[in-house]
């Protein structure tokens, strides 16, 4: 959807008037990395841009006022060089994308939005494959962010932090946590140890903190025969890695009110669901125990047991998407600068002040107020401590600087 | 401490190549004054080529010693890829035997070392966990492991199928030993010459002439030197049997899951024992009987290809086809049999 000339130029003046008055930080190694940039009312992307001086960085973004910016999470011996081959990739930080519409959440089908490019449809929730009216493919998805979507991501961004700490011993201070501006967070680990890896490295750490191709058997998880009777035996709380992480996650799920929707989704048969939902505490106390206990309930074998395990290391594995974090020479949103369809800062926040981080409050950066007529449907929205909408099509408001910024960004409103 | 018969059996480690550097023989006077390692090193390359194996000779361990570059030397003379392969193979193979018999210290010192197994050496601990009825002895940082580990495509070296803390992996002895002789493989393949840069007195250049004809006779005889008849681009068949087919054309060493996953896709589409065995035939461990077995056991079971989810998992799923990457498949011989369809349709259409 586009914006109008007057929304354009409305945004063009705050994002400058943002960049005019703060100095925004370069990132580290500013030199040796490439920068990105779109600009207001122009198709595609600046690439390949580098800069030798912090007064150089700071004069682009005076004089662009870029849409977006993104930096590379690479560095190269020469940033500039309009090819992969000719930059000399020297290394990278490693990179994880957690991005709200990429989770599964129930918002989504509250305020997500499709349009029939060909007949103009429209529904709400998850786009389907064919519109509902003319059977055309060709159907635009509009994805909102709220308060839910955006702390499930946050879940997400603390589960990946635990596999981060404790299996791979990155410290706190190697990790530097940023939201994105818009639907999700980004981790970035500067570390010496994992600058030189290559794709297919970082494609098994993905692998590994989304427990892609874990083996349960080869965490210990297994039926062993002594004297003419079959044992399982299997990983305790003093295991390390995947094995810790099972039983971690087997104790917290029997510990749940939902162990019965838990185990119905791993395929559990009704008769062998009520023997564990009737033995749950006998579970927790066995598993907790060291060594760990998993022979105790007859009836319960070893097959029984590898569905929970599957289903244990789903609630367990951080979704991060594996795309952002194999690809050596992604560029990424620079921090500190405006996210184009919102207006929200790209604030970078340290572990301690992650759980009190609220996106709606802490990235909001304009003030004053505005009225804006609204284009198309608009659903519920928080900036700071004030909750705005629905609005219907039509409606004309007045609204505050950032809730105006965020609905232009958005493109479901204009200025009047 | 690493003694002088350590050298020889490892004789691609820094050390040993600092003791030869330190003998300060040049060729010329290797071929007049040493004709054993000349023998010796013509041995190694015919038993690599006719049996795939890296003998070892205890008896005589300047020889065994000299003869490794040597025959590398030989072997960069040549610059036939299928003999480095399988030369690295074999050597990797005896180096893995030796290192499972190894005391603690010794596997440290060799690991540690920078030069041996990577540039700086491996961060290696010797720490030994008991993980259900599996011990554990050793934790390598996990860069290290990773940097070995990315190269083999069983499920069972996934870093999330080991305990992994504090920025390392625990590893048995038996997995130490095979990683270890893993990225002494590896070592053994970044490291050449050009030809053009060899220059051998006439003695050598025999010798080495000797071993080239025996590479020729046998790839002519065993290998039988036929193209993998397969359309490599533009083909039917879908991006991750493409891939694998491309790297047994080189000659690379496929796993043990991509070769069952080739095996058992070919012969669900139809191809005839023969040409199963004949796509393994370029492996740098190719046994013949080996694999006709193989072939018909899964032949005579009917075993269909891995499901799309099941290669994800193994990192043989390579998603650069549309239909993969939209998730439109969810078997590699869904998409040959879609693909026969379009392009069949394709070609009547055209030729309407």
């Amino acid at each position: 959807m586009k914006s109008n000339l007057k929304t354009v130029l409305l945004l063009k003046s705050l994002f400058e008037a943002y960049y005019r008055e703060n100095d925004i930080p370069t990132p580290p190694h500013f030199s040796k990395r490439e920068f990105g940039f779109m600009l207001w009312g122009k198709e595609g992307m600046i690439r390949h841009k580098t800069f030798y001086s912090r007064t150089e960085f700071l004069t682009f973004l005076r004089k662009k006022v870029p849409k977006n910016a993104y930096r590379s999470a690479a560095y190269y011996l020469d940033p500039e060089a309009q090819n992969m081959e000719g930059k000399g990739w020297v290394g990278a930080d490693l990179i994880f994308d957690i991005d709200a519409d990429h989770l599964t959440t129930p918002c989504k089908e509250i305020h997500d939005r499709w349009i029939c490019m060909e007949c103009g449809t429209t529904g709400i929730g998850k786009k389907p494959t064919r519109c509902l009216n003319c059977k055309s493919t060709v159907i635009n998805e509009v994805s909102w962010i709220c308060d839910q979507c955006l702390n499930f991501a946050k879940d997400e961004v603390f589960k990946l932090l635990d596999f981060l700490f404790d299996d791979f011993g990155i410290s706190e201070k190697e990790v530097k946590v940023v939201y994105s501006g818009h639907r999700g967070y980004h981790v970035h680990v500067d570390n010496e140890a994992v600058k030189e890896l290559s794709s297919d490295e970082r494609r098994e750490i993905v692998d590994y903190i989304s427990g892609t191709g874990i083996k349960v058997e080869n965490l210990g998880l297994i039926e062993v025969s002594a004297g003419g009777r079959k044992f399982i035996i299997g990983p305790d709380l003093t295991s390390e890695g995947w094995g810790k992480r099972l039983v971690k996650s087997i104790i917290k799920v029997f510990s749940s009110p939902d162990l019965d929707k838990v185990l119905i989704e791993a395929g559990i048969p009704k008769r062998k669901i009520d023997i564990l939902l009737v033995n749950r505490e006998k579970v927790v106390t066995a598993l907790s125990s060291v060594p760990s206990r998993w022979d105790i309930l007859q009836g319960i074998g070893i097959s029984i047991w590898k569905n929970i395990a599957s289903a244990a290391i789903k609630k367990t594995a951080a979704q991060i998407d594996e795309p952002v974090t194999v690809d050596i020479h992604r560029l990424i949103r620079l921090e500190y600068s405006l996210h184009g369809s919102t207006g929200f800062k790209v604030t970078p926040i340290s572990v301690t002040d992650l759980e009190r981080f609220d996106p709606f409050k802490d990235a909001i950066i304009f003030k004053g107020e505005k009225e804006v007529i609204f284009k198309e449907y608009c659903p519920e929205f928080r900036i700071g401590d004030e909750v705005f909408g629905p609005y219907q099509k039509g409606q004309k408001v007045e609204l505050p600087l950032s809730a105006v910024v965020f609905t232009l960004a958005k493109a479901v409103a204009e200025l009047l | 401490m690493l003694t002088k018969e350590d050298l020889a059996k490892y004789p691609s480690i820094e050390l040993a190549r600092k003791y030869v550097r330190q003998l300060n023989i040049d060729i010329t006077s290797l071929a007049d004054e040493f004709p054993d390692v000349i023998s010796r090193a013509h041995q190694i390359l015919r038993e690599v080529i006719t049996r795939g194996v890296y003998t070892y000779l205890a008896s005589s361990i300047d020889t065994e010693i000299l003869a490794f570059p040597v025959a590398r030397l030989f072997i960069d003379a040549i610059g036939d890829e299928w003999l480095r392969r399988r030369f690295a193979v074999a050597f990797s193979k005896r180096v893995g035997k030796f290192l499972q018999g190894e005391s603690n210290d010794k596997i440290l010192e060799i690991a540690r070392m920078p030069g041996n197994v990577s540039e700086s050496g491996w961060d290696l601990i010797y720490e030994v966990k008991r993980v259900g009825v599996k011990y554990y002895e050793w934790k390598l940082h996990f860069k290290d492991y990773l940097s070995v580990a990315v190269h083999f495509h069983d499920i069972t070296w996934k870093m999330c199928n080991h305990p992994v803390s504090n920025g390392y992996v625990r590893l048995t002895k038996r997995e130490l030993a095979r990683l270890m002789a893993e990225a002494f493989k590896e070592r053994i393949l970044e490291r050449r010459v050009p030809k053009r840069f060899i220059e051998l007195p006439e003695k050598i250049a025999r010798t080495v002439k000797e071993i080239e004809e025996l590479v020729k006779r046998y790839k002519k005889e065993v290998i039988r030197e036929i193209p993998i008849k397969v359309e490599i681009s533009g083909g039917v068949y879908p991006p991750c049997v493409q891939f694998i087919l491309e790297r047994a054309e080189k000659g690379e060493n496929l796993s043990h899951v991509e070769r069952l996953f080739l095996m058992f896709f070919m012969l669900n589409i139809g191809k005839r024992e023969e040409e199963v065995v004949d796509l393994f035939r370029k492996m740098p461990d190719f046994n013949e009987e080996r694999t006709r077995y193989y072939v018909r056991h899964a032949k005579n079971k009917g075993y269909t290809a891995h499901n799309c989810d099941t290669l994800k998992t193994y990192g043989i799923c390579k998603p650069t086809h549309r239909w993969c990457s939209e998730g439109r498949v969810k078997n590699p011989l869904t998409f040959y049999y879609r693909m026969l369809y379009v392009s069949g349709k394709r070609r009547s259409e055209s030729e309407e």
